[in-house]
């Protein structure tokens, strides 16, 4: 088999149909991640021998003509920071490098129930708290369409995994486009559901609010499928919710319109190359017949602030369950108690979740909630009904993912407003919740990748899969 | 304790720059927000400092917006009284038991709170 090509699809009917063996399949990507990841180091940790008896389980399935899943002996790499009972689960973080998971996360007992093989956990920046998964305890990955480079963060691993054919798809997290900036800059799809379309019991939160599991595969159409088996309301995650997928009809392209924001598009910050791309793919949707409209989104400028404040409150107050107290000690005998958690936090968190945990215990000081928290929650709804009103103009919004191509390694990490500015398209999403997909751009396989983000209204995140695979085609 | 310290800290802030100054923090500041949010940052106070000035410095744009009015927004789609049944879930109730880091008789162990270890020595 061809991996290069190979769609999940594929994969299960040469398996249900035994052409190949699950067994066979999964053996052939653990190959593969063992002689790439020492130099892409995309996983922290490969399931080789649970991942080959969990495939021979399902091989017996088949041969006895059992029921199988959707995803029945699919090899799925999974991000370091969802649960795997019995397993350790680090967050790419020193503090946890021991630490054993005690339950199963949703999506991870929904991928298994539907017959897919974790065959390893990915390399991510650490709390998932980055833009280039260089932020990481365990090493920095590299991006296997050109190693010099980063693969985008913070699910870097789970991209760079698929990039270089060590897993057929992925599971990621994003709060401010951490699935979508490594699909990016690795040339894979990744999409983001609504906030609330999966549940996010056993993911480690970053920011509740924002945080939300996602897939990664190599066309639209694996995305799809992965995303179809993690879906659903969850009695653990009071905020997850079943709803309706409402669908665009892509067979009259001329009923759509797709919405081309102003403020993405005129930034200084958007690079000749990217901006170039972007004219293409505008060019291939409206040649297809689908309607162009320019809109406007006044307050995303003001994204970036927004989310950081945001995002550093619910840090700081997420992260004070790492006390050395529960889940891994991290100081030495005869420490008084205000030691231990000195100590632990000290010595467990990198500099960047040491950063953000300051900032948000600054930002929710009192005296200085209101000026900095409370103004940006105010903040994010003028920038949610931005997106709600022009969505009565338009039923999918177009935009770069990234406003440059994948940078070198170690070319950002002193400057922490320039790593937050690789952000700058995706965080908005997130702020307003709604589902979004970013798809490689077209053509550029000598090339490094571009992606666009297609973003959709709430709940709507089938019109995302649907006019994805209609540009692939087109 | 930590509520006082949390107080003492803004009111000191607050009447050392008097009107509100979003980008202006000083390394004592650091300091203390590193004491208040429990982490040693030992060795990268200056780092630190730079850093949580230049952003800080960057949230000012906020400062031009009017929100009067405007209801601040928690999360983006409306869920209202998300509400579960109260009930002990015993199986992970076991589970999580099992991975806490010290046990002892089925209960969590905890490093004491109200000794002091020095004298204990």
């Amino acid at each position: 088999m061809n991996k290069e090509t190979l769609s999940i699809k594929d994969a299960v009917s040469g398996i249900t149909s035994r052409e190949f063996s699950a067994e066979e399949l999964v053996t052939e990507y653990l190959e593969e991640t063992e002689a790439r990841n020492p130099e892409i180091n995309a996983f922290i940790s490969v399931r080789r021998e649970k991942a080959i008896a969990e495939a021979k389980k399902i091989d017996e399935k088949v041969k006895s003509g059992e029921k199988v899943g959707p995803l029945c002996g699919v090899p799925l790499a999974v991000k370091d920071n969802m649960l795997i009972e019995g397993e350790i689960c680090t967050s790419a973080s020193e503090l946890l490098k021991d630490y054993v998971s005690a339950y199963d996360a949703t999506a991870i007992k929904k991928i298994r129930d539907a017959g897919a093989i974790v065959i390893g956990k990915t390399n991510m920046d650490e709390f998932a708290m980055g833009s280039s998964t260089e932020n990481s305890a365990f090493g920095v990955v590299k991006n296997p369409r050109d190693i010099t480079r980063v693969p985008g963060g913070s699910s870097g691993g789970s991209a760079a995994a698929i990039a270089a054919n060590m897993a057929l798809g992925a599971l990621g997290s994003d709060t401010g486009g951490s699935i979508r900036l490594p699909a990016c800059f690795c040339g894979v799809v990744g999409m983001k559901p609504t906030y609330g379309r999966v549940s996010r019991f056993g993911l480690m939160a970053m920011a509740s609010s924002l945080d939300q599991i996602g897939s990664f595969g190599k066309t639209v159409s694996d995305a799809e499928e992965i995303y179809s088996a993690i879906k659903g309301k969850d009695d653990r995650d009071a905020t997850s919710k079943e709803a309706a997928e409402s669908q665009i009809n892509i067979s009259d392209p001329g009923s759509i319109t797709l919405g081309i924001p102003e403020e993405f598009f005129s930034g200084e910050g958007l690079d000749k190359e990217t901006s170039q791309a972007m004219d293409e793919v505008i060019q291939t949707f409206r040649g297809s017949g689908i309607k162009i409209k320019e809109i406007n989104l006044p307050h995303v400028k003001l994204s970036l602030s927004v989310y950081y404040i945001i995002v550093f409150a619910e840090v700081s107050t997420n992260l004070a369950r790492f006390d050395g107290i529960r889940y891994s000690r991290g100081s030495d005998e005869n420490d008084t108690l205000l030691e231990i958690y000195l100590k632990t936090r000290g010595r467990g968190f990198g500099d960047e979740v040491k950063r953000r945990i300051l900032l948000g215990t600054f930002v929710l000081s009192s005296g200085y909630y209101d000026a900095y928290y409370a103004k940006a929650q105010k903040v994010r709804q003028l920038i949610k009904e931005d997106f709600v009103s022009s969505f009565s103009e338009v039923d999918v919004i177009l935009s770069p993912t990234s406003p440059t191509l994948p940078f070198k390694l170690g070319e950002k990490t002193d400057d922490p407003i320039q790593m937050y500015l690789s952000d700058i398209f995706t965080l908005p999403v997130n702020l307003a919740g709604l589902p979004v997909i970013s798809v490689p751009v077209r053509g550029r396989e000598n090339k490094l990748p571009v992606g666009f983000q297609l973003i959709g209204k709430h709940w709507h995140d089938s019109d995302l899969f649907e006019l994805g695979k209609f540009y692939e085609r087109i | 304790m930590a509520v006082n310290e949390r107080a003492e800290f803004a009111s000191t802030f607050k009447a050392r720059y008097h009107t509100f100054v979003m980008a202006r923090i000083s390394e004592g500041d650091i300091e203390r927000l590193a004491k208040l949010a429990r982490v040693d940052i030992e060795g990268k106070e200056e780092k630190l400092l730079k850093d949580a000035e230049e952003i800080l410095g960057y949230f000012e744009e906020l400062k031009q917006v009017d929100t009067e009015n405007i209801l601040p927004l928690s999360g983006a789609t409306e869920i209202v009284n998300a509400v579960g049944k109260d009930e002990i879930n015993s199986e992970l109730l076991e589970k999580g038991i099992a991975s806490f880091p010290e046990t002892e008789k089925g209960c969590l162990k905890v490093p004491g709170v109200m000794i002091n270890r020095s004298q204990n020595e």
